[in-house]
């Protein structure tokens, strides 16, 4: 035998999801900082994905103002994250919400997903506003949250700067716990590349008992990146794994069917 | 909240240490490189709100770094960061040894980045795993958190160090862990059991399967549903965990294209290894914690196993237990011919070749501390490399017994030649050379020429 024929154990796929909102309102400094952040999040998701044995990570950077438009350009919008080179966006045009989530509907289907043949992990989505949408939001995001994928998905929102819609955030992802909201644009820089990795390793990190683990310590956490800040950072539900998680006792495996 | 450079942190045996550089953030905190009482070392500081139950879990930390470090392989915690308030919390931390340069992850070696330098490479990294363990759980503690992240090994000499040993804690304490997905035993997983000496080893089982198969002993057709959620994982890892190879239940069969890795070294590995894992991953003994082996017969099996890899002229190992015949699979010939060495403390004779190691443990019962050290090891002579040797490494004078009775003292370091006939005492135990049973009609052999060196 030879140890050299051997590969890395086989892993899964991860795949992770980005909606930024790149409207004209993000003009200047903040586009500024929301690419600056992007680039070194990559950067660092990439360092994971070399070195995990459980997941081989993918990404979806979609972008959306007047019109929605994936930046990452593999099939459906995945690319492996090694390969991906983050290329700065500008801001320009409105909010167009419902039609960025209408595009990540279609992508979260099983023809998108499946083409793993090691399956998947539980997808990340990320979103990122800073305003208010200008378009129809909510019959899209009825849909959205019958899609499996979306329902199992680990998902945060970056509410950034005064004028985001933190409520129309929280339904997206599922609560307002889950919407970090900061105004700090250096905060929002460091907490944008910390979530994303705090949420790509949810279920690779070793697990305290789930009573003793409040949303309190993470909120602690979340604050305890940053430094600077204190108050303005609401609690980061979900990042971390869903107290549910052994708890669930036999499951059919037909549930797997309705991953499309 | 991380500590700039230059910052300094109280600690509670010695003197200040001065904070160098961020080595890398984890889930629980931070490890810096420090410097220490003048030498550099490693510490790590707690997120605030991270542990569970901080009091206990800083006195309990007290109380390891007071018991002090099982064996050598632990980076053991050296001494406290005393706590210290921040603005987002009380945190404290501990001092350890940095890790040398060289040694990897073995989440590293799983995910396929860093290799091996060969299969015996790894079975040696396996070793020194269970030897380490076997002391740890001797003196009454166990691990709690066992999995890929506490391992630094380097891959050239599989030399072993375990980190993160900030939750062990004695059998029937725990410090708040439950462990990492995918290493936690069954029964944690299905809320029934806290991390304990029985969990540990099977978390153990698993990373012994990893280390020599790289494939994960219950991923297999299962675990490639289109989404891992966490009733699936509470499945995969806790209420219906299936052997891949279960020979009953082929559900969670291997899967061709995917799982390579076991097809490739599953039919060379001797039928010792076969039956233990299929052994430790049957229902049976996945379903009962009592029935798990122990550190002492995962020990007795690898050193087997260690004995029999031999390298074949063409560059592949060759698992050359009496069971086989003695030729490679790759190059199709037979391995050149080698004597046997014939143990006192076990059932088998192990390839006289070059590289060969025997260990205290081989030669009879042994303290749990010295079982796995190395007592003789076969070298080729330096003079005549056609001639291979037994070298007492043992640290005290060996006897040996030539064919003829004569008794010759062999000090510690000095060797004698293998030649069948020959016994090496040591202690209570003794190696005795024997030419292989095939010796007379193996004409189509060379002698002399096969070896294990391995570098």
């Amino acid at each position: 035998m030879n140890i050299n024929d051997m590969e890395g154990v086989p892993k899964k796929e991860l795949h992770i999801f980005y909606l930024l909102d790149t409207s004209g309102s993000m003009t200047g400094a903040p586009i500024g900082a929301l690419n600056d952040s992007m680039r070194d999040t990559v950067r660092e998701l990439a360092d994971l994905s070399r070195s995990s044995n459980d997941a081989s990570f993918k990404i979806a950077v979609m972008e959306y103002n007047s019109t929605v438009r994936w930046v990452t350009m593999g099939n459906n919008g995945l690319e492996d994250i090694e390969d991906f080179i983050w290329t700065d966006l500008d801001a320009g045009g409105v909010t167009s919400l419902g039609a960025a989530l209408r595009e990540l509907n279609s992508q979260l289907s099983r023809n998108a997903m499946q083409k793993s043949a090691t399956g998947n992990k539980r997808p990340v989505v990320v979103l990122m506003s800073d305003g208010f949408p200008n378009d129809d939001w909510a019959d899209a995001l009825d849909e959205l949250w019958k899609n499996r994928w979306y329902q199992q998905a680990i998902k945060v929102a970056f509410a950034l700067g005064d004028n985001a819609d933190v409520g129309v955030l929280g339904k997206v992802v599922g609560g307002s716990e889950a919407v970090l909201r900061t105004s700090n644009l250096s905060v929002f820089r460091k907490l944008m590349r910390v979530v994303s990795v705090s949420a790509s390793l949810a279920s690779s990190v070793s697990r305290l008992e789930d009573a003793e683990r409040t949303g309190a310590d993470i909120v602690s956490e979340a604050l305890g990146a940053t430094q600077s800040v204190g108050g303005v950072i609401n609690d980061i539900q979900d990042v971390f794994g869903e107290d549910s998680l052994y708890g669930v006792g036999d499951i059919d495996f037909d549930d797997q069917k309705d991953f499309n | 909240m991380e500590f700039k450079p230059g910052s300094r942190a109280e600690t509670l045996y010695g003197a200040e240490a001065e904070i160098e550089k961020l080595l890398g953030a984890g889930g629980q905190g931070y490890v810096y490189k420090v410097r220490y009482n003048g030498r550099p070392k490693a510490m790590k500081i707690y997120k605030p709100g991270a542990i569970a139950n901080p009091k206990a879990f800083y006195s309990n930390l007290k109380s390891n770094i007071q018991r002090g470090s099982p064996s050598a392989e632990f980076l053991w915690p050296q001494d406290l960061v005393v706590p210290v308030s921040t603005p987002v919390g009380e945190t404290f931390g501990y001092i350890m040894e940095l890790r040398p340069e060289g040694f990897e992850e073995l989440s590293a070696f799983l995910a396929g980045c860093v290799r091996f330098a060969s299969m015996r490479t790894a079975v040696d990294a396996a070793l020194q795993i269970v030897a380490a363990f076997r002391v740890l759980h001797n003196k009454g503690c166990s691990y709690q958190d066992l999995n890929d992240g506490n391992f630094f090994i380097d891959p050239r000499s599989g030399r072993v160090l375990i980190c993160d040993n900030d939750n062990v804690a004695p059998t029937g304490t725990n410090t708040g862990v439950l462990g990492k997905p995918r290493y936690m035993a069954p029964e944690i997983v299905r809320g029934e059991a806290r991390p304990s000496t029985a969990t540990d080893r099977f978390s153990l089982a698993v990373i012994i399967f990893l280390t020599l198969c790289l494939t994960h002993p219950l991923e297999g057709s299962r675990y490639l549903v289109p989404c891992l959620t966490p009733s699936v994982e509470a499945k995969l890892y806790g209420y219906e965990p299936i052997f891949l190879l279960d020979p009953e239940d082929k559900r969670n069969a291997p899967v061709r294209g995917i799982h390579k890795n076991i097809g490739l070294v599953w039919p060379e590995l001797p039928s010792y290894m076969k039956d233990a894992f299929l052994r430790e991953f049957s229902r049976e003994v996945l379903f009962n914690p009592n029935l798990r082996s122990t550190e002492a017969e995962w020990q007795k099996l690898l050193m087997r196993m260690r004995a029999d890899i031999v390298r074949c002229p063409c560059g592949d190992e060759v698992l050359a237990s009496s069971e086989t015949d003695y030729t490679c699979r790759r190059c199709g010939r037979k391995l050149p011919y080698f004597d046997l060495l014939r143990l006192s403390g076990c059932g088998y004779d192990m390839p006289a070749c070059n590289g060969g190691a025997v260990f205290r443990l081989q030669l009879g019962t042994a303290d749990v501390d010295e079982a796995g050290r190395a007592v003789l090891y076969i070298r080729r002579n330096p003079k005549n490399p056609q001639q291979v040797a037994v070298q007492n490494v043992s640290g005290e004078t060996a006897e040996c017994v030539t064919p003829s009775g004569r008794l010759v003292p062999v000090e510690n370091g000095r060797a004698a030649p293998v030649k069948p006939g020959i016994k090496i005492r040591i202690g209570d135990g003794t190696a005795e050379v024997i030419a292989r049973p095939d010796a007379e009609n193996g004409n189509d052999t060379e002698k002399g020429g096969a070896e294990n060196e391995h570098q």
